[in-house]
């Protein structure tokens, strides 16, 4: 019982990472992808700018399965060899690991795509204004990345 | 590889050598013009001497594209839409319009007599629908407006009312004198006299949920004048058909001629829209512009060779004026010019970041789809567009690319075990002994992968940056700029490399406090930006603020890992769907198998080519360009040719 609460605590670890990490992600995405046709209405040219620019919300939900992979697999659920045991102290661990990269993922992920949707009005009235929306909206990813990097601190630091 | 050099220039040409400059310049793409300003100028009176032909002639594209014959989308790759024309072609097209003109003028003829015979269908059509409304009134309809009375047709659409009851009480209510025949139960016709007037009969019928109709023209009943109108019809619409078939055959004559027509004509009119910009004095025209330096001696040789009397100076740039930017690579790394220039052209100082970024852009997209079988599908789909198909130049740019793309895929997914999501313990041996990395079992080796093959590019980038700056006369500052940062982290791979036991220099302590010493050389390098003190104190402690961006940049290359994982996980869910059909579905089973498997990997690799594209691109965008390149280019844009339906052969 022990064993199979604590593999749970892992997989709601692993589960939020990726979850709020997707889930920002689809909310940047569609407020910059919103933009972005508003724009290719006028504009059909600029579909490769506006492509790159609806992307780049994108990078928390690929940070999220970045975290929930390294989760499942320093807890040993994935590339074990089946006979786990995971206590729930350290399945809470896990748990708490997850947390930094599936809320930063999620609101930075939210607010860049607001950026981002900003910075594709930038290009539609000067192509060339393509670099500074990009620096612009990737200031915002700044704290998901952070969050990759706390979680990674917690999951080497886990106590087993 | 580089950003091709501009010059600045001013061109005075003889007025009557004007074309032969422009068609020079043109075909070479070599000069992008500007506004001229002058003293004791006037604008040029030239004007484009096909103005009125060049509308007609893409009126007539645009009217017998509708006609064309379809051809399937296999055959119209296989044979392209351009024809090939030399030079000389060309010239005598542009000089004798005379065919053009003719075949115009017959077109405009097919248009006049299908619009005319189209609106008789229309009319006819509404008439045919008019005559079939009073087709039940057993009355000639010379009969309808006599001297002394008008018939009207009234009918409606209440389902419950009784409209000749209604009509009956309300025109007997309005004491005027009538006469009811009653068609159907909600259709009738009412004679009145001729003092009631149409306004006031329309009024008393919409009272009664009645619409009058208005009154066919002809002699005999409505049923018979409806046969004569329905033959009539049928002949218009016969005759209508037969213009159409003159249009389609029409096309497959002569869309071609006017297709080359219409292309050739568009280069005159963008000459003459360079004209514009122009201005003139009594026997010469006056062009500013920009002009590709690497092609002014040909272009030269090319006006001498046609004796055009035109002379080229440079003019000096005004303060801050930046020239527009193109960049030329080799035909081996130009395909990657598509990356480049998705990003926008770089600044005219900067470096042309294609051929730095060629090689990353490949690996990074081989990390980010890891997988055998996709790469060799879109190799095979690449060669089949470079060798069958006759496509565009972009088209055949970015099939280029995909080849690229697809061999590095095919290479990364050997190393990496990647095949169509197949389980690498029941593959060969021999494919399993190439296996180096295994992302799903042990995903930590190739996340430090990532992570190093960034550390490497930023590194990449901060060289970069110590050129760039030594091209521009600025090496001292390019070296105190990036040196220190650089010291910095070859000290922290030199630490971790001691740490792990792959180094035995120095002892991780002594690399410590060497990079104690790194971060006050960083510090004091950039505390010499500022002019005042407290200047050069902001700027040093903004300085430390770099290794936050720096550590961010490395991070967000794990995105590499990730790519790579989802591409293998969803081949792999497509595999186990197919599984579970083959196996739960009696005698069609294997075949929905097979269908489940070749739509989900054409979905996966769709999804996985564009998102491998897109991260591998913003890699280089944001993570590496920012580390060399300081500005935004305006993208040279020269008086050129869009070939879209010829190709320019040699004579």
């Amino acid at each position: 019982m022990e064993s199979l609460i604590g593999t749970g605590l892992v997989f709601a670890g692993a589960a939020i990472a990726a979850a709020l990490g997707f889930s920002g992600s689809a909310i940047g995405m569609g407020h910059a992808g919103q933009a972005a046709a508003g724009v290719l209405g006028e504009k059909p040219q600029l579909f490769g700018k506006m492509l790159l620019m609806q992307a780049l919300p994108g990078s928390q939900g690929i940070y999220g399965l970045v975290g929930a992979f390294l989760i499942l697999n320093f807890s040993g659920v994935l590339g074990g060899d089946g006979s786990l045991a995971i206590d729930a102290a350290l399945g809470l661990q896990y748990l708490m690991a997850g947390i930094p990269i599936g809320v930063a993922g999620y609101f930075s992920g939210m607010f860049q795509g607001i950026v981002a949707a900003s910075g594709i009005s930038m290009i539609a009235k000067d192509e060339s204004n393509m670099g500074r929306a990009i620096v612009l909206s990737v200031m915002v990813e700044t704290w998901a990345i952070f969050g990759v990097l706390i979680s990674f601190i917690l999951l080497i630091s886990i106590a087993g | 590889m580089s950003v091709v050099p501009m010059q600045k220039v001013r061109v005075v040409v003889h007025q009557s050598d004007v074309d032969a400059f422009l068609t020079t310049v043109q075909r070479g793409g070599a000069m992008e013009f500007s506004e001229t300003t002058a003293d004791q100028t006037v604008p040029p009176t030239m004007e484009f001497p096909h103005a009125q032909l060049f509308p007609r002639v893409q009126h007539a594209v645009g009217f017998l594209e509708l006609y064309s014959p379809k051809m399937g989308l296999w055959t119209k790759l296989r044979k392209g839409t351009q024809s090939r024309l030399s030079e000389s072609v060309i010239l005598n097209k542009i000089q004798d319009t005379d065919v053009v003109t003719s075949v115009v003028e017959d077109l405009e003829k097919i248009q006049v007599e299908l619009a005319e015979k189209t609106d008789r269908v229309r009319v006819l059509e509404e008439q045919h629908e008019l005559l079939n409304m009073w087709s039940k009134l057993p009355m000639k309809l010379e009969y309808l407006h006599t001297a002394t009375t008008t018939t009207y047709l009234v009918s409606t659409d209440a389902p419950k009312a009784n409209l000749p009851e209604q009509i009956h009480t309300a025109l007997t209510e309005a004491e005027i004198l009538f006469g009811i025949t009653t068609v159907s139960e909600s259709q009738v016709a009412v004679t009145v006299s001729k003092e009631t007037s149409i306004a006031q009969f329309t009024k008393l019928a919409e009272s009664c949920d009645g619409v009058v109709h208005p009154t066919p023209d002809g002699t005999e009943t409505a049923e018979v004048e409806f046969v004569k109108v329905s033959q009539l019809l049928a002949k218009a619409k016969g005759e209508v058909a037969l213009v159409h078939d003159q249009a389609e055959h029409f096309a497959i004559t002569h869309l071609k001629t006017l297709h080359i027509a219409s292309e050739i004509l568009t280069w005159e009119r963008d000459r003459y829209t360079a004209v514009d910009s122009a201005v003139a004095t009594q026997q010469t025209v006056v062009f500013d512009g920009w002009l590709n330096a690497d092609k002014r001696a040909v272009i030269e040789t090319e006006l001498q060779k046609k004796n055009v009397a035109a002379v080229i100076s440079e003019v000096e740039l005004a303060e801050d004026e930046q020239p527009p930017v193109n960049i030329q690579n080799s035909p081996f790394i130009q395909p990657f010019e598509v990356v480049t220039r998705l990003y926008g052209m770089p600044g005219y100082k900067d470096l042309d970041p294609t051929v730095f970024l060629a090689g990353f852009f490949f690996l990074f997209f081989g990390l980010s789809l890891t997988d055998v079988g996709y790469g060799v599908f879109l190799m095979a789909v690449s060669a089949m567009i470079l060798t069958l198909f006759q496509v565009a130049p972009v088209v055949r740019t970015f099939a280029k690319l995909l080849l690229f793309m697809g061999l590095s895929s095919a290479l990364v997914g050997l190393l990496f075990g990647g095949y169509l999501g197949i389980d690498p313990e029941s593959l060969p041996a021999a494919l399993r002994a190439i296996q180096v990395f295994d992302p799903i079992g042990n995903p930590l080796p190739v996340f430090y992968l990532a992570l190093g093959l960034g550390v490497f590019q930023v590194m990449v980038g901060m060289v970069l940056k110590i050129y760039s700056d030594a091209r521009n006369g600025q090496l001292m500052n390019g070296i105190l700029d990036q040196g220190p940062w650089l010291s910095m982290f070859f000290l922290a791979i030199a630490y971790l490399a001691t740490v792990t036991g792959y180094l035995d220099i120095l002892l991780p302590a002594q690399l410590i406090n060497l990079m104690y010493v790194g971060v006050v050389v960083i510090v004091i390098a950039s505390g010499r930006k500022g002019e005042t003190i407290l200047q050069k104190a902001q700027s040093a402690a903004l300085s430390l603020y770099d290794s936050i961006g720096y550590f961010s940049d490395i991070l967000s290359y794990s995105r590499l890992l990730a790519l790579g994982l989802a591409t293998t996980a969803l081949a792999f869910a497509v595999n186990l769907i197919a599984e579970l059909v083959s196996g739960s579905v009696p005698y069609l089973g294997p075949v929905l198998a097979v269908v489940v498997l070749i739509i989900g990997h054409l979905f996966t690799l769709a999804v996985n080519t564009l998102g491998a594209f897109i991260h591998s691109a913003r890699l280089q965008f944001v993570e590496f360009f920012g580390k060399f390149i300081a500005g935004t280019g305006k993208e040279f844009k020269p008086l050129h040719r869009s070939e879209q339906y010829i190709t320019v052969t040699d004579e």
